[in-house]
Order: structure tokens, then sequence, then C-alpha cells
């Protein structure tokens, strides 16, 4: 028996080229196939004959022994509250749309059955062949590496400009330029000459002494 | 050694073999820092390093005559007249103009028309009469920016043209490893070396004498000055002025009497602040993405460069780097021995290195 949970209707319009309005759910272009549990039978398939749709079906899979299960009785003022406060929920719509709730079971139950098979997959040991009939050569050998994998920080490309030759570099040429008379154009500050430690240093340190 | 000559390029001669030939004591080596605020350049045979500041002011002789010009340093190329150096720079306080720079943001100016010329001859008269001797020079060169879209190919290639016009044997280094030839032989030459410049601020990290990456920001001296001019509305030379005059980071900007100035000194100091910040932020990332070796020992930061001059600005970088978590162990934090000079002294260090001169 078909748990409350399990009940869907469905419909099911296999012609194309219907374009169908439902009120309470988008527009829908044939083939197409809908949850529709929550809609009046007779409602929908008024609906579907005004738009020239004849040919569909409507899969229910509720027990057909069992007495179909009446909707709470609500006022109108209920009803209003209701929508006001739960239909937008995600904990209404889970609770209460049917579709929402077989499209999670159906997802749940692939997810079963996916860890099930990776299970198996774990569990079962490595193929060991019990007898060699044929002698194979290995085409590519592999050298083991134990050694973990690294991971390196990819590395930045940089752009490398090309260094053109034939740019244009302006002439120097000191003709027809003259200096003023008398001083230098520059002034002198004393430094600290002395540089043979450091020359001899860095002579050492690329290998030119 | 003959391969190690060879590294230079030897334009007048078109021929890297000839200098071979010539005795040692005729060889010159010399280190050139080539900034945008200020041209260095170390030799082998003074004590003394020769500072020429990198600018120019054109001026119209029909309106000012020639004869006016007699206490300042100027040149003529073609009908044109520009003071040069620092009068430039005192002329252009003087009437409130914009004095001309033949760079900017590390690299040769592209609006500046006249800027390899004037360049040119400020170089030639910095090296002098070199006519009888056999000259190297290690040049300097920014790193790539990261924050702007200019190649250092073509500002590199001018200077080869020019130090080859000279009749200089020359080849190019990087900025910020010339801070770690000069300042860090005690750790091997393992360190990270920071230029902050006008245009620029280079950053080197070097391990054992080898680069492992280098990367340049244009956020240093000038962005400073410009920022905190269009904060306040003033012409950036003004800013500089007070600047080099006023500023110290560590007595802070509270104690100055004259309202605009302190006005001045408020935003320098904040963008101060916001350009080691941004410095730190980026040599972190730099260092994460382009560092795999792991080192053993601590590694220092040396920092040199005209903007460093300032005083307080160790004590204000130390302050500044202990908000970031840095993916490296530092041993300290200190300056060049001689901040301005420290990258041509690098690169004259390099020179004689290379072409085995004592």
């Amino acid at each position: 028996m078909n748990t409350q949970d399990d009940i869907y209707m469905r419909l099911i319009i296999k012609e194309r080229g219907h374009v169908i309005n439902i009120p309470g759910y988008p527009t829908l272009r044939s083939p197409c196939k809908i949850n529709v549990d929550s809609m009046n039978l007779s409602v929908l398939i008024s609906q579907l004959k005004q738009v020239g749709v004849t040919n569909f079906l409507i899969e229910e899979n509720r027990d057909l022994n069992e007495p179909k299960k009446k909707r709470p009785i609500l006022t109108k003022a209920a009803r209003v509250v209701k929508a006001i406060k739960e239909d937008d929920s995600p904990e209404y719509i889970l609770q209460n749309d049917k579709g929402t709730q077989v499209e999670l079971q159906r997802m749940a139950k692939q997810i079963k059955d996916l860890q099930n098979m990776i299970q198996t997959l774990v569990d079962k040991p490595t193929h060991v062949p019990t007898s060699v009939s044929k002698k194979t050569t290995p085409v590519y050998e592999r050298p083991v590496d134990d050694t973990p994998p690294s991971y390196k920080k990819p590395k930045k490309k940089q752009v490398v400009e090309e260094l053109d030759d034939d740019a244009f570099i302006p002439e120097i040429s000191f003709d027809g330029m003259e200096y003023s008379p008398g001083d230098s154009i520059t002034e002198t500050v004393e430094i600290d000459n002395n540089l043979d430690e450091e020359i001899s240093g860095l002579s050492k340190i690329r290998g030119k002494e | 050694m003959s391969d190690i000559i060879t590294d230079f390029i030897d334009d007048k001669n078109e021929n890297k073999k000839t200098s071979k030939s010539k005795s040692s004591s005729k060889k010159l080596a010399c280190g050139l820092d080539i900034g945008t605020m200020t041209l260095i350049l170390s030799r082998s045979d003074s004590e003394s390093a020769i500072i020429t500041r990198n600018m120019f002011l054109e001026v119209d002789t029909d309106e000012v005559p020639i004869t006016e010009f007699s206490d300042l340093k100027y040149v003529k190329a073609d009908d044109n007249t520009y003071i040069i150096g620092d009068d430039a720079f005192k002329m252009a306080n003087l009437f409130n103009k914009k004095v001309s720079r033949p760079m900017e943001q590390g690299m040769i100016s592209p609006n500046e028309i006249d800027a390899v010329d004037v360049l040119a001859l400020m170089i030639k008269n910095m090296f002098c009469d070199i006519k009888d001797k056999d000259a190297y020079c290690s040049y300097s060169v920014p790193a790539e920016a990261i924050d702007m879209d200019r190649s250092v190919t073509y500002h590199s290639k001018v200077f080869t043209r020019i130090l080859g016009a000279i009749g200089v044997n020359h080849t190019s280094c990087n900025e910020a490893m010339a801070v770690i030839y000069s300042e860090c032989q005690k750790e091997q030459f393992s360190g990270i070396g920071i230029s902050f410049g006008a245009g620029m601020c280079n950053v080197c990290c070097s391990y054992k004498g080898v680069e492992a990456f280098t990367f340049a920001t244009s956020r240093s001296g000038d962005w400073i000055d410009t920022q905190a001019s269009n904060s306040l509305n003033m012409t950036p030379n003004r800013v500089t002025n007070i600047k080099e005059k006023y500023l110290d980071l560590d007595k802070g900007f509270f104690t100055e009497k004259n309202k605009k100035r302190r006005r001045v000194l408020e935003a320098l100091t904040y963008y101060y602040g916001a350009m080691m910040d941004y410095t730190i932020k980026n040599l972190i990332n730099q260092f994460e993405e382009n560092f795999e070796l792991e080192i053993d020992d601590d590694i220092p930061i040396v920092i040199a460069g005209g903007t460093s001059l300032i005083p307080g600005f160790l004590e204000l970088f130390k302050e500044t780097i202990k908000k970031h978590e840095l993916p490296f162990e530092i041993s300290e934090i200190r300056m060049a021995k001689e901040p301005q000079t420290a990258i041509s002294r690098g690169l004259l260090i390099k020179t004689m290195s290379d072409i085995g001169l004592k």
C-alpha cells in the first residue's frame, strides 16, 4: 500500500505543439509531464479541453481500495492566512508539496544506491590473476613514485617584451651646442671611496676572482 | 677577464675587443646613477661624486638677453637656450614657473622634445675630458613598473647611445641592485634594496649577488609632491621646495607656526606614509609570487635614494612595516651609509668588479 507520502497525480501529454495554461502552474509546451495532485481533476480536464488537448493521460498512484482522504475544510479567511503564512516557506513546500516530496525521495534513493555501489567497490578484493596464460609485455612502464605529490603555486606568466632593435632612438650630436662660460654645471659631494672589500667580495661571489 | 670587459658596449669603435689591448692604468671605472631628479656620477679616479640636478628651464633670449645669465649655468642648443641644473630650479621658483624635466617617473620624458639633447649635454659635462682614458661605466636603469604602462627599453637605449657618443664603454644595471652592491657586502650581497627616487621607487631582492626579482612603482618623491600640490592647489616645485627645506618626519608638522606651510607639511607627511605602505604591500606580493627559495638567514632591508633623505624617514618606514606580516625574516632595516650617492657607488663597485680594477 502506498503511504501518504508516495501519493501523486501526474498529467502526461504526449502530443506535441500545445501551449497549455493551467492555473497555478507556469505556461507549458507539450509534450510534457507535470504533477497536478493539488489540482481539482474536473477543473484540470476542462482547462485542457479549452486549449484543445484531447489526448492526455492522468496518472495516479493512489490505492483505489483506499478511500480518498478528505482535505481539511478551511474557511476562506483561514485559507488566506495559511497562504500568507506558509505558502512560500520551504518547510511548507516540503510538508505539503507532494511533487517536491516525491522528487526528494527519488534523489535520496539515488544517493543511497550510489553509496551502496561505492561500498561494493571498496569491499571488492583487487583482481589477482590466478594463472598466467599469456606473457604480456608492458607497453609503457611508469616508475613507481612514492613521494607525495607536491603542489606548486602556479607561476604568474610574465609578459616578456621583445626588444625591437629597429625602434627609433634619436641620434645624439653635440654639434651646435655650447655651454655657459665659467663654472661647470655640476657640484661635488665627498663619498666613501674605499671600495676594496666590496669589489673583492662581489668578484668572489660572482666567480670572477 | 676579457669576457667580462666584453659585457660593456664599446660604441665608439664598434669593436668590443679593442678595449682589451689598452693598459689597465688608463682604465677609468664609473657608476652613473640616472635619476629623475639628479644625475650622479662616481668615478674610480675621484673621491667625490659629481651631482647635477636633472632639470632645465627654456628661456627666450629675445626677452632676456644672454648677458643677464652671467652667473647662471646654461647651454645653447641650436636656437634654444636652457638654464640647467640647480639654477633652473631656483629661477623657476623665483618666477613661479614649472621647471622642465628631461625625465619623469624614472624614464626619459616623452613630453619634452629637448629632453635627450639636454641629458646628453649634462652627462657629457659630468664626464669631462676622457679622451685619453679607457672609460667603463655602469648606468642605472629602473625595473619595469608594476603600475605604469611604459617600457624601459627605449630609455635604456637612449642612454646607450648618449654614452656611446661620449665615448664610454657602458652596461646597464638595475638601480635597486646597485644599492645591494653598495651596502650589503657583509651579508654576501643578499638583501632587499629599495631606492626611493624622485620618479620611481625601485625594489630589488638579491640572494648572494643574484637578482631574485625586481620591480618598480610610480609612487615616490614626485608622486608625493603632486598629490600634496593637487590637494592644496599649489605648483609641485613649491611643494618640493618646502619639503626639502622644512619637512622632518620625526618632528611632525605641529611645531610649524606658518599655517600654509604647516598644511603642506601635513599633506606631505600623510603621502609619505601612503607611499611606504604601497611599497611594502607590493614587496610582499612580489615576494610571494616570485621568490621560491627558502632563505635560512634573515635578510636586511636597505633604503637609499633622494626621497629617503628626509629626517625621520627610516623611523616612519619601520613603523609602517610593523603593520604588515612579511613572508621573510628581516635582520635589520637600515639606511644606506650615503643614501643619495649609494646607487652610483654600487654601480662603481660593479664596474670595477667587472673590469678587474682595484
